[in-house]
Formats: structure tokens, C-alpha cells, sequence
């Protein structure tokens, strides 16, 4: 008996540890990218050392794109403002959403020094996407009476979490998910 | 042997139990955690474009259909709904006509039916309001404000 107890415990023990999964490992990836202040910002290497809660949107997007931004605040909020969790959240339209333009679009949100927007050439972003399976694509193109070309974007509505070693951990619909239970789940992981 | 048997059985449990999925089944459903009313339209700056969220009831007798929304505050203004495609991306588009019966109600939320405010030509701060115009068949031209937030 004690010989069968001394076989099982050291299972319990180390399967109820964190729960990690990892989705994705993103370890063998570099993007060269550019924050909000147009500063060089390496993705996800910047990032290491650091949970990342990551969303993607576009600035001209006023409908479920907000939702997720302003999912990505409260959370922050509620969890305290977290020194090892960043929030980030990465453009899909990089041609309108400059650097000026998500910086704007980040004081409009009172978002702080841990909240990062990230931009870039459109296909270092199309090359970022497609590593982190969020799809996006133009769905109405129209040229306005100015000659100004207005357009709509189609596209993946996610959140996901990155751990310390750039690894995907956690996903969830963005603006679908109730933010308790993603805060749930990450304080369960975090270390 | 009865306590081995019991130990083994509780540890499976255990185990099976500790090996529940992170992930939680989620309801679909948007959740905007940052507005607090459903009344409003989002702060934004010009030349962007912004959405509205409000409440219209059919106060007639009869059913009625909203054709037409327009505001200053942008070049162009119309009913959008976020809607989700067949290859499950979220899209946007246009609703030219939305019917509503007798003593019903249109609800314009975030995920669903919007205003949608395109190239704003000034900045929406919060404090600001919005004077929207609906044009119905019925009811005709109705005014509404929504407070910026």
C-alpha cells in the first residue's frame, strides 16, 4: 500500500501544477515592427520576460474593435496594472494606421505606459498575422467624393495571451469573452 | 486492499480533474467592458470614423421602417451591422432598411446594428454630444442625442 501511494503522489503533485498549453511557440519568430512613438520594436522578442495580452484591430474598425481594446483596459484595470503582464495590441491595416495615428487612437483611450500599439510595412504585418493565424481581408472599397479610397476590413476577432517565453498559451474571441474569465485563466498561469 | 483500491480510484479523479481545459466554453456574445450605458457614441478624432448605440421605439400604432440616418458630424452616416461571415470573420455592413412593429423597438448595440459615423469632420471627446436625425416612413424625421463617451 505505502509502495502504491509513493507511486501516485509525485503524479498528483506535478499534474495539478499550472494548466499550460501552448498553442503556438512563436520562440523562432522575429518581426521587425514600430510602436505607437514610431521606435524599432522586435515582436515577440521585446516582449520576453513578460505575459503579453494581444489583440489585434484597426483604428478605422469603430465597432468590435473598441470592444477589444476596451476589454484589454479593463482587464488591466482590474488585474491592477500588472508589471509582468503587458497589453499590446497589433494593427491589420497598416497603411492608414500610422504610428501618429495609433498614438492618437491610444490617448483617446487613456492607455498607459504598458499598453503598446504596434504598426509596420504591410508585409512584415501580413507576415506577423499570418504567424499568429489572424486573417483579415478588404470587404467594401469605395472612393469617396475627394478622391479618398474608404474601405472596411473583414477580420479575425481575437485575444490571446503570450507567456514569459513567447508562447501562446491562451485564445479567446475578443470582444465575445468575458474579461473574468480570461484574467481567470491567466492568474492561473502566471509564475 | 480496500484503501489501495480507493487511493487509485481517487487519484483518477483527481487527475481528470486537474486536467480540465483552461479555456472556458464562451457565450457568444459582445461584451464592451468599458461602457457603462448602451446609449452613445464612441470618442474618436476626425477624419475616423465612430459608431452610435441606442434604443428606437415604435410609438405608433402601426409597423414602421427606418430608411434613413444622417448627422453632421460626419461625410457620410449610415445603419451598419457587425455581422460574422461564413469563413468566421467579423465583418461590417450596410442595412438600408430596418423594419420595426407597432410598439417594438430597433437596438442599436455594440456587436449588432450601429450608426456608423464615417470620416467625422470634427473630434468626438467625451462630454460632446451627438444630434442624430432617423428618417422613418411612418414617424417620419425623429432627432436624437447621443452623449459622447
Amino acid at each position: 500500500m505505502k509502495k502504491l501511494i509513493l507511486l501516485f503522489l509525485p503524479v498528483l503533485l506535478l499534474s495539478c501544477g499550472p494548466d499550460v498549453k501552448v498553442i503556438d511557440d512563436l520562440n523562432d519568430k522575429s518581426f521587425t515592427l514600430v510602436n505607437q512613438e514610431n521606435q524599432p520594436f522586435t515582436f515577440p522578442d521585446d516582449f520576453k520576460g513578460q505575459y503579453v495580452v494581444l489583440g489585434f484591430i484597426y483604428t478605422h474598425c469603430p465597432d468590435v474593435c473598441p470592444i477589444i481594446t476596451n476589454n484589454l483596459k479593463k482587464m488591466q484595470e482590474e488585474m491592477g496594472f500588472p508589471s509582468d503582464v503587458h497589453f499590446a495590441e497589433i494593427t491589420f491595416d497598416p497603411d492608414r494606421d500610422t504610428p501618429e495615428v495609433l498614438k492618437a487612437y491610444k490617448e483617446i483611450y487613456k492607455l498607459n505606459e504598458n499598453f503598446t500599439f504596434l504598426t509596420g510595412q504591410p508585409e512584415i504585418i501580413s507576415e506577423t498575422m499570418d504567424s499568429l493565424r489572424v486573417r483579415s481581408q478588404v470587404s467594401m472599397s469605395t472612393t469617396t467624393e475627394e478622391g479618398k479610397e474608404l474601405y472596411f476590413v473583414n477580420h479575425s476577432d481575437k485575444i490571446m495571451v503570450l507567456d514569459k517565453d513567447s508562447r501562446v498559451v491562451l485564445e479567446y474571441g475578443g470582444s465575445m469573452t468575458p474579461i473574468s474569465y480570461i484574467i481567470e485563466d491567466l492568474n492561473k498561469i502566471r509564475l | 486492499m480496500k484503501a489501495a483500491f480507493f487511493f487509485i480510484t481517487m487519484s483518477f479523479g483527481f487527475l481528470i480533474s486537474c486536467g480540465e481545459s483552461n479555456q472556458k466554453d464562451i457565450e457568444k456574445s459582445m461584451v464592451d467592458s468599458n461602457t457603462e450605458s448602451q446609449t452613445f457614441v464612441r470618442a474618436t478624432s476626425e477624419g475616423t470614423m465612430s459608431a452610435g448605440y441606442f434604443t428606437y421605439t415604435n410609438s405608433l400604432s402601426e409597423p414602421d421602417t427606418l430608411f434613413s440616418v444622417s448627422s453632421k458630424v460626419a461625410r457620410m452616416t449610415e445603419s451598419h451591422e457587425t455581422y460574422t461571415t461564413a469563413d468566421g470573420l467579423s465583418g461590417m455592413r450596410e442595412v438600408k432598411e430596418i423594419p420595426v412593429a407597432a410598439g417594438d423597438s430597433i437596438q442599436f448595440k455594440p456587436g449588432g446594428l450601429h450608426i456608423m459615423f464615417m470620416r467625422l469632420t470634427q473630434d468626438l471627446a467625451h462630454g460632446d454630444s451627438v444630434e442624430v436625425e432617423l428618417s422613418l416612413k411612418k414617424a417620419g424625421k425623429v432627432n436624437v442625442t447621443l452623449p459622447v463617451q
